[in-house]
C-alpha cells in the first residue's frame, strides 16, 4: 500500500508559505517603526531656523532621555511627514468624523487623505492599525519570550532529573528553600507594603551565598541526601493552571490592578502559557535522556548542567519551535480579545481590539469592523501557516 | 479500573484547593475597600451628611465583623515583627485599622500611629456628633481636611490645608485643635522595627477558612452589586451558557464528522485540500471579529433591506423559570447567530482533529484487513474506522467543553446573553468580586471533572490502555 498518501500531511505550497512569511516580516517591521511611519509630528523639520526631528525626540523623550517638546505648528519653515501624518490617539479632523475610505473627505491634498476612513472621533483608522501592530507584536512577542524561558526552565529540569534524579542534600534543600522563602518576602513585601528596604534583599542574598560556601565543606559522610521531585511540582503547578480556562484566570489576574498596562497583559499571557512549552521540552528530554551520547556524556564525567545546557538545551530549542509560532498567534489573540472586552490595555491605547469594539457601536461605518479584523486574520493564519511548516520539517527530520 | 477513577478523583482535591486558595488570595488583592461596598449598598454613607462620623465607625466596625473583614487572612500570616498582634488589632476600631496600616506602611511606628488616628477620631466625633453650636463652614472644611489627614499620603498638602484653616478661623475656640493637630503629624521616613518576617499563627479563626467552609457547604455569599444570593446569579446564568454549549456542540458535530470523513476518503485530493485550507482559515478568524461582522451585516438595515435577517443582540433576554427547553423554544431564533459564531471554530478545529485520526486509524492493520476481505472503502470507513477513531475523539469533544467556556464568554458579552461568562465579565467591571470568584471556583470545578470524565470515558472505551496500579 502505498503509505505516503494515507498519512496526514498537510501541504502547504511553498507560495502560501512564502507569503505568510513576508506578512510576518511586515508587520513585525511596521510594529517595530510604527512611530516613523503614522505620526503627526514631522520626521524632520526646520523650526526656530534651526533642523529638528520631532518624531526621534519623541521616540527619546517617552524612553526618559531626553525631555518632552511641545511644537507650535506655525513655526515649522518646512517639513517632512512620515508617510502617514497622523497619529493613532489625534483627534485631527473635526471635519473628518466616520468618514468611509471611498467617501468624500475634507481634506487639503491627496497626502492628507485618510486611505481607511476615520471612526466617530476622527482618528485615522490606518494610523491606528499600525499603533495596534505595535501592541500585537510587543504583547505577541514577549509574553511568548518569557513563557519560553519558564517553560524551557522548568521543563529541561523536570525531564532531566524526573523525581528521583534530582539528589540534594538535606541541609541544602532546608537552608535553600528558608533562603528563598525570604527572598521572596523581601521582593513582595517592598512591592505590597513599603518600598523602601529592597536592602534587606541584598543582606538575604550574601547571607545565602555564605551559608552555601560552609555547606560545601560539610563532609558527604553525615550528608544526609534526599530526591527533589522537580518532575512532581512541575506537573501540579501545570494540573492548577490547566484548571481554569485561561480567559477566566486572565481576566481575575487583570482585576488585581488597578491600572491597566500594556505589561501586566504580558505578564499574565506568560504566566498562563509556559505549561505548552515545559511539557513539550519535558517530553523531548525524556525522550533523548537515555540515548547513548547522554549517556558517554555522563561516563566521561560532564556534570548534569553541562549535560544540560550542552545536549539537552539545543534538542529541546529545535522541537519547541514550532509551538512558539502557535504561541504568538496565541498571545495576539488573547491581546486583542483583552482590548475588545476593554480590559487589561489602557482605554485611550487604540489597537486592534479596541478599534472593533468601538465598530461595534457604530454600525455604518464597515470600515472600522473590516480593517482591524483583516489585521488580526492575517497574523494569526501567518502564523499558523508558519507553525504547521515548521512542525511537517521537525517530524520529517526525525 | 475503579481503583484508577478513585484515584484520579481524589486528586482533583489537592488542585481545587490550590486554586481556591488562588481565587482567594486574589479576592482580597483586589482594590477598593469591600466593607465601604456593603454599607454604601445599605445606603450607609460617609459622604452622606444625615450619618454622623462616629455613628459611621460604629457601623463600620459592626459590619466588618459580620462580614468576617476584621480576622486575620490565613490560617498562618508572614508581617513585619513590629506589626502589631490579632489582639492588638481587635482592639482598635475597624474603621481605623487600614489608616493605622497605611501609616505603618510609610514607616511610623505603631504607637505613633495609633496616637495620632486616635487623636483624629476624637476631633471627629467632638465637631461632627455632640456640639451644634460649629458653624457648617467649619464642619465641612474640617471634613475636608480629615480626609486628607486620615490618608497622609502627602504632608505638604496637608500642612498647607491646615494652616489655611488656622488662619481662617483665627478666633474660633477650635483654633486651640488646629494647632495642636500640626504639631501632632508624625514625620515621615523614620524607620522603625527590624523588617524581619515573623510568622504568625492564627488558628482557624480565620478568613480563608470561614470563606472555603461556606463555599463547601454551598453558601457563596451575596453579590455586592443587588445583595442578591451569588448562588442564584450564577444558577440562572448556568443554564444560558450550557445551552449555548450544548447547542454549538451539536451542531459542529452534525458539521465536521461528515466532513472529515469526506475530507479522509478523499485523502490529498484537491477536496481534501480545500477542506483543511479553509478550516485552517476559519480556525484563525478571532471569535469577536466574527460575531462582530455578523452582527453588522445582518443584524441591522444598515446595508440592504434584505440582510436584516437575525434580531439585534441589544435585545432584552427576560428571567424565565422555564427549563432549558423552554428558553430554547422561546429564544431559539435569538441564540442562531451566537451558537454558529461558536460553533464555527469547533467545526474547523473538530474537522482538523478527525480528519487526522482518520487517517491515522485507516493506516493500521485491521484496514487493510478489510480491504483485503473486499469490503469497500466507504462502508469501512463508516462501519469500522470511524467508530474506532470514536475513541480519541470523544475524549478531545469532552475535554474541549471547557476551552468552550472561554469561546461562549467572548459570545456572551458581545450578543448581551445573560450566561456565566457575561455574568464573569460584568461582575469584573462593576467590581462585583464575591460572584467574580466563585465562578472562577465553580468553572475550575467544572474544568476538572470534564477533564476526569475525558479520562475515565477514554479508559472505558478503550481496553487496552492499563495503568499501573490496576494489576
Amino acid at each position: 500500500m502505498n503509505k505516503s498518501k494515507l498519512t496526514y500531511r498537510h501541504t502547504q505550497s511553498s507560495t502560501v508559505l512564502k507569503v505568510a512569511q513576508w506578512i510576518i516580516g511586515i508587520f513585525l517591521v511596521v510594529g517595530l517603526s510604527s512611530r516613523f511611519i503614522a505620526n503627526d509630528l514631522p520626521l524632520l523639520a526646520s523650526y526656530d531656523e534651526s533642523i529638528n526631528a520631532p518624531v526621534c525626540v519623541e521616540l527619546l523623550s517617552d524612553i526618559g532621555i531626553m525631555q518632552s517638546k511641545i511644537y507650535d505648528e506655525s513655526k515649522f519653515d518646512w517639513k517632512v511627514m512620515p508617510p502617514i501624518p497622523y497619529s493613532s490617539d489625534q483627534l485631527n479632523s473635526k471635519i473628518n468624523i466616520s468618514v468611509g475610505p471611498f467617501d468624500h473627505q475634507a481634506v487639503s491634498s491627496l497626502r492628507y487623505r485618510h486611505w481607511l476612513g476615520t471612526d466617530h472621533l476622527g482618528r485615522d483608522v490606518l494610523a491606528g492599525l499600525i499603533h495596534g501592530t505595535t501592541i500585537a507584536m510587543k504583547v505577541g512577542l514577549l509574553s511568548v519570550f518569557f513563557s519560553l524561558l519558564i517553560g524551557l526552565y522548568l521543563g529541561l529540569l523536570s525531564g532531566y532529573f524526573g523525581d528521583d534524579g534530582w539528589k540534594i542534600n538535606i541541609y541544602a534543600l532546608l537552608l535553600g528553600g528558608l533562603i528563598k522563602l525570604l527572598g521572596l518576602y523581601y521582593i513582595i513585601y517592598p512591592l505590597v507594603i513599603n518600598p523602601n528596604i529592597s536592602y534587606y534583599l541584598i543582606v538575604v542574598l550574601i547571607i545565602s551565598i555564605l551559608l552555601y560556601g560552609v555547606l560545601r565543606y560539610i563532609p558527604s559522610t553525615i550528608k544526609p541526601i534526599v530526591n527533589f521531585p522537580i518532575d512532581l511540582i512541575t506537573s501540579k503547578i501545570i494540573e492548577v493552571l490547566n484548571s481554569i480556562p485561561a480567559l477566566f484566570i486572565i481576566l481575575a489576574l487583570l482585576a488585581v490592578f488597578s491600572r491597566p498596562s500594556i505589561w501586566n497583559v504580558i505578564i499574565i499571557i506568560s504566566i498562563i502559557g509556559w505549561p505548552k512549552f515545559a511539557r513539550l521540552v519535558r517530553a523531548e528530554i525524556l525522550q533523548i535522556k537515555n540515548l547513548e551520547y547522554i549517556q558517554s556524556a555522563k561516563s566521561i564525567g560532564l556534570s548534569d548542567v553541562q549535560i544540560i545546557i550542552k545536549h539537552a538545551l539545543p534538542n529541546a530549542l529545535t522541537s519547541v519551535i514550532s509551538i512558539t509560532a502557535f504561541a504568538i498567534s496565541g498571545a495576539i489573540l488573547l491581546e486583542s480579545t483583552l482590548s475588545f472586552l476593554g480590559l487589561g490595555i489602557p482605554l485611550e491605547e487604540v489597537s486592534w481590539g479596541s478599534m472593533l469594539a468601538d465598530a461595534r457601536a457604530s454600525f455604518s461605518s464597515w470600515w472600522l469592523a473590516v480593517f482591524p479584523g483583516l489585521a488580526i486574520f492575517l497574523v494569526l493564519i501567518s502564523f499558523y501557516v508558519l507553525g504547521n511548516q515548521l512542525n511537517e520539517k521537525l517530524n520529517a527530520r526525525q | 479500573m475503579l481503583r484508577h477513577i478513585v484515584i484520579r478523583s481524589l486528586m482533583i482535591i489537592p488542585t481545587l484547593l490550590v486554586v481556591s486558595i488562588v481565587a482567594f488570595i486574589l479576592s482580597v488583592s483586589t482594590p477598593g475597600d469591600i466593607v465601604n461596598q456593603a454599607l454604601a449598598l445599605e445606603g450607609v454613607s460617609l459622604d452622606d451628611d444625615r450619618i454622623s462620623i462616629s455613628n459611621y465607625h460604629k457601623q463600620y466596625a459592626q459590619k466588618a465583623t459580620q462580614l468576617g473583614k476584621d480576622k486575620p487572612l490565613f490560617y498562618i500570616t508572614v508581617q513585619p515583627s513590629h506589626y502589631p498582634s490579632q489582639e492588638e488589632w481587635n482592639e482598635v476600631n475597624a474603621y481605623n485599622r487600614e489608616d493605622i496600616k497605611r501609616l505603618l506602611k510609610s514607616n511610623i511606628p505603631i504607637n505613633i500611629s495609633k496616637e495620632y488616628i486616635a487623636n483624629i477620631s476624637e476631633f471627629e466625633n467632638k465637631y461632627f456628633d455632640v456640639n451644634d453650636s460649629i458653624s457648617t463652614e467649619f464642619k465641612r472644611d474640617w471634613k475636608q481636611s480629615i480626609t486628607l489627614l486620615r490618608k497622609l499620603e502627602n504632608l505638604l498638602p496637608i500642612r498647607k490645608q491646615l494652616i489655611y484653616l488656622a488662619n481662617e478661623y483665627q478666633d474660633t475656640p477650635q483654633i486651640d485643635d488646629i494647632t495642636n493637630m500640626l504639631t501632632h503629624i508624625p514625620q515621615d521616613g523614620k524607620r522603625s522595627g527590624l523588617h524581619i518576617p515573623s510568622l504568625r499563627w492564627h488558628g482557624l479563626d480565620n478568613q480563608y477558612h470561614k470563606w472555603i467552609t461556606s463555599f463547601i457547604s454551598g453558601d457563596y455569599g451575596t453579590s455586592m452589586l443587588d445583595a442578591q444570593p451569588v448562588f442564584i446569579k450564577i444558577w440562572s446564568a448556568i443554564k444560558w451558557t450550557s445551552l449555548l454549549i450544548l447547542m454549538s456542540m451539536i451542531l459542529s458535530l452534525f458539521v465536521s464528522i461528515p466532513l472529515s470523513i469526506l475530507s479522509a476518503y478523499y485523502a490529498n485530493s484537491k477536496l481534501d485540500r480545500w477542506i483543511s485550507g479553509i478550516s485552517l482559515a476559519v480556525f484563525s478568524v478571532p471569535i469577536f471579529w466574527m460575531a462582530t461582522i455578523l452582527i453588522v451585516y445582518f443584524t441591522t438595515d444598515t446595508y440592504s433591506k434584505w440582510l436584516d435577517i437575525f434580531p439585534s443582540p441589544a435585545s432584552f433576554y427576560s428571567e424565565t423559570q422555564t427549563g432549558l427547553l423552554g428558553l430554547l423554544g422561546k429564544y431559539f431564533g435569538r441564540l442562531i447567530l451566537p451558537v454558529i459564531c461558536i460553533s464555527l471554530k469547533d467545526i474547523a478545529y473538530l474537522t482538523r482533529v478527525i480528519r487526522a485520526d482518520l487517517i491515522k486509524e485507516s493506516a493500521k492493520e485491521y484496514a487493510t484487513t478489510l480491504k483485503a476481505k473486499g469490503v469497500s472503502k466507504w462502508s469501512a470507513m463508516w462501519k469500522h474506522i470511524l467508530p474506532n477513531s470514536m475513541i480519541s475523539t470523544t475524549t478531545i469533544i469532552i475535554s474541549n467543553i471547557p476551552l468552550a467556556l472561554a469561546g461562549t464568554l467572548i459570545i456572551e458579552v458581545i450578543f448581551n446573553i445573560p450566561g456565566m461568562g457575561r455574568l464573569m465579565y460584568s461582575s469584573i467591571t462593576q467590581a462585583d468580586w464575591n460572584v467574580v470568584y466563585a465562578i472562577l471556583m465553580l468553572i475550575s470545578l467544572v474544568t476538572v471533572i470534564f477533564y476526569l470524565i475525558g479520562d475515565v470515558l477514554y479508559t472505558l472505551l478503550n481496553p487496552r490502555v492499563t495503568y499501573s496500579g490496576d494489576e
